[in-house]
């Protein structure tokens, strides 16, 4: 499902989209951590892209689709769920703490793990077309402590307390993404963004990710992704109260 | 030749004045420079009678950083087996605290300088000069500006980052550290870098109008106030910043430069340095 491409110190990974992730597809998550993991482990790569063959990036979850993925958690919280998504062997702190230059290409709807990925990855191209939606209302793994360090605490606040989804511009305006590039030449002002990372020495860019990490660690970005196995349990319980009013939907 | 950093101080004002004027070297900071430039501020901050500091630069420039002909020197005049043809780490490291990161280098100071500082930017704002931006109180910028950090591009990123991410966000400052950008005012504005852009016609007298502005304050006012942000800064962990600043730079001074990569020291060896400056140019704009 995932494809990996490398040429000039940059992995391009391709997904069909971001919905798997939404709804904690395990082996989906684990494969993209994996091609995460082995492009930061290459001697080779600087920079590593992920973009969506889709026409969105991240498609919304159904609610049905998501009460189903709350109710696979539950046995496997603190075991596959968290190695995958909440542990620090997880997809999100191993792009959140990437030894290299994470970016990612964003066009249409962006939500869910989609927006998550944004948040964790570097540097954030998208289309004028892209949406983002706040990843805080179903993904227990997402961090608030890194949104507010990027967006600023109220906007980040606003986002995960508005249902409404930012527009491109606004998203660029929040500080939550870094360029606008029209769809026909999305995947290229990414590439610019990467080539332009990879003229940097090895050593210096792994140097400057632990410089950032420090400031990350310090700021309490770490602590909040220990903290995603108990959002998930609250989740949990706000999915149960859901399901005994309104039997359907969980089922 | 005038002394490259002047400092004075008109006390019926109570607006003290560091001037950066090295204008033929786009006013590139020499490890002269910052020793004048923290005995300026010790000056200014011990004569009660002064509440605003104002930096300036002669020229079109505010800075282009540290001078690129010293890049080597720093380490070489440190204690610590200094004189050896590679020096130490602890050369390295004392080197960085004591000019730059330190409590008592040039950033440590200005942070906590108990005055209120206010920065004219225009021109160049490169490396020492993003960091002024960033450690001064109020920043006004001519249309001129521009704000980037190309150091970063030859070693990565081994300065504080810590108030380049409270100031800006997290992935502004990334693009600032990662790809080589270089903002203009208006960007700098737009991201919370500086407080205005003004003409570069009315930045002096805009500035001048802000630090007598700022004079109104009773003096008391003014030290409590810094204080309170000294007390937010270190909340803020931006002290861990600093500290980790002077590590990571002792860290960027030892790289390891596989094929291809720009090493700017060899090619300064080599080629000298205005043939270096204009390699480090070609590489990264190819």
């Amino acid at each position: 499902m995932i494809n990996v491409s490398e040429a000039n110190g940059i992995a391009t990974i391709t997904l069909p989209d971001c919905r798997a992730l939404s709804v904690h597809d395990l082996p989906f998550g684990l494969e993209l951590r994996d091609a995460i993991r082995d492009a930061a482990d290459s001697d080779e790569i600087k920079a590593i892209v992920i973009r969506a063959s889709g026409r969105d990036f991240s498609p919304a979850a159904s609610p049905e689709a998501l009460a189903a993925a709350a109710a696979a958690r539950k046995t496997k919280l603190w075991s596959t769920w968290h190695e995958a998504y909440g542990a620090s062997s997880g997809l999100y702190q191993n792009i959140c703490f990437c030894k290299k230059v994470v970016i990612t290409a964003v066009d249409g709807e962006c939500s869910g793990a989609g927006s998550l990925l944004v948040l964790c990855s570097d540097l954030t191209v998208a289309t004028p077309d892209a949406t983002f939606e706040s990843p805080f209302g179903t993904l227990p793994e997402a961090n608030l402590v890194l949104a507010a360090l990027t967006m600023r605490l109220n906007r980040a606040k606003s986002w995960l307390l508005s249902s409404r989804a930012l527009t491109a511009q606004a998203a660029f305006n929040a500080g939550l993404i870094n360029r606008i590039a029209e769809a026909d030449a999305l995947d290229e002002a990414a590439q610019k963004m990467a080539r332009a990372v990879t003229r940097m020495p090895l050593d210096g860019i792994a140097m400057s990710k632990i410089n950032v990490e420090t400031c990350l660690d310090a700021q309490g970005v770490g602590r909040e992704f220990d903290m995603a196995g108990f959002y998930a349990v609250t989740m949990q319980r706000c999915w149960d109260e859901l399901a005994a009013r309104s039997p359907g939907v969980s089922e | 030749m005038s002394d490259p950093i002047l400092c004075k101080r008109d006390v019926e004002s109570h607006i003290g004045r560091i001037v950066i004027q090295r204008p033929e070297k786009a006013n590139a900071f020499s490890m002269e420079m910052v020793e004048a430039f923290r005995a300026a501020l010790s000056e200014l901050e011990g004569d009660d009678a002064i509440k605003v500091i104002v930096i300036s630069a002669a020229g079109e420039n505010l800075t282009r950083g540290s001078d690129p002909a010293e890049v080597e020197q720093i380490y070489r005049t440190a204690p610590g087996d200094s004189i050896r043809k590679v020096p130490s780490q602890r050369a390295r490291l004392l080197a960085l605290d004591g000019l730059w990161w330190g409590p008592n280098g040039l950033y440590g100071r200005l942070l906590h300088c108990p005055k209120i500082t206010v920065l004219a930017a225009k021109g160049l704002c490169h490396e020492v000069g993003l960091y002024l931006a960033l450690y001064c109180d109020l920043v006004f910028a001519s249309e001129s500006a521009r704000f980037a950090n190309p150091r970063w591009r030859h070693v990565g990123v081994d300065g504080d980052i810590s108030m380049l991410v409270a100031a800006v966000g997290l992935k502004r400052a990334k693009e600032l550290m990662y790809c080589g950008f270089e903002w203009s005012a208006r960007e700098a504005l737009a991201y919370g870098l500086i407080d205005e852009v003004v003409s570069e016609a009315s930045l002096e007298e805009t500035v001048d109008t802000t630090a007598a502005l700022c004079t109104q304050v009773m003096r008391d006012g003014i030290v409590t106030e810094k204080h309170v942000v000294f007390a937010s800064l270190a909340k803020m962990q931006i002290s861990t910043g600093l500290a980790t600043a002077a590590v990571v730079g002792g860290w960027a001074s030892n790289l390891h430069f596989r094929p291809g990569e720009f090493n700017f020291l060899r090619e300064v060896k080599h080629s000298g340095l205005d043939a270096a400056l204009r390699a480090s140019d070609d590489y990264f704009k190819s």
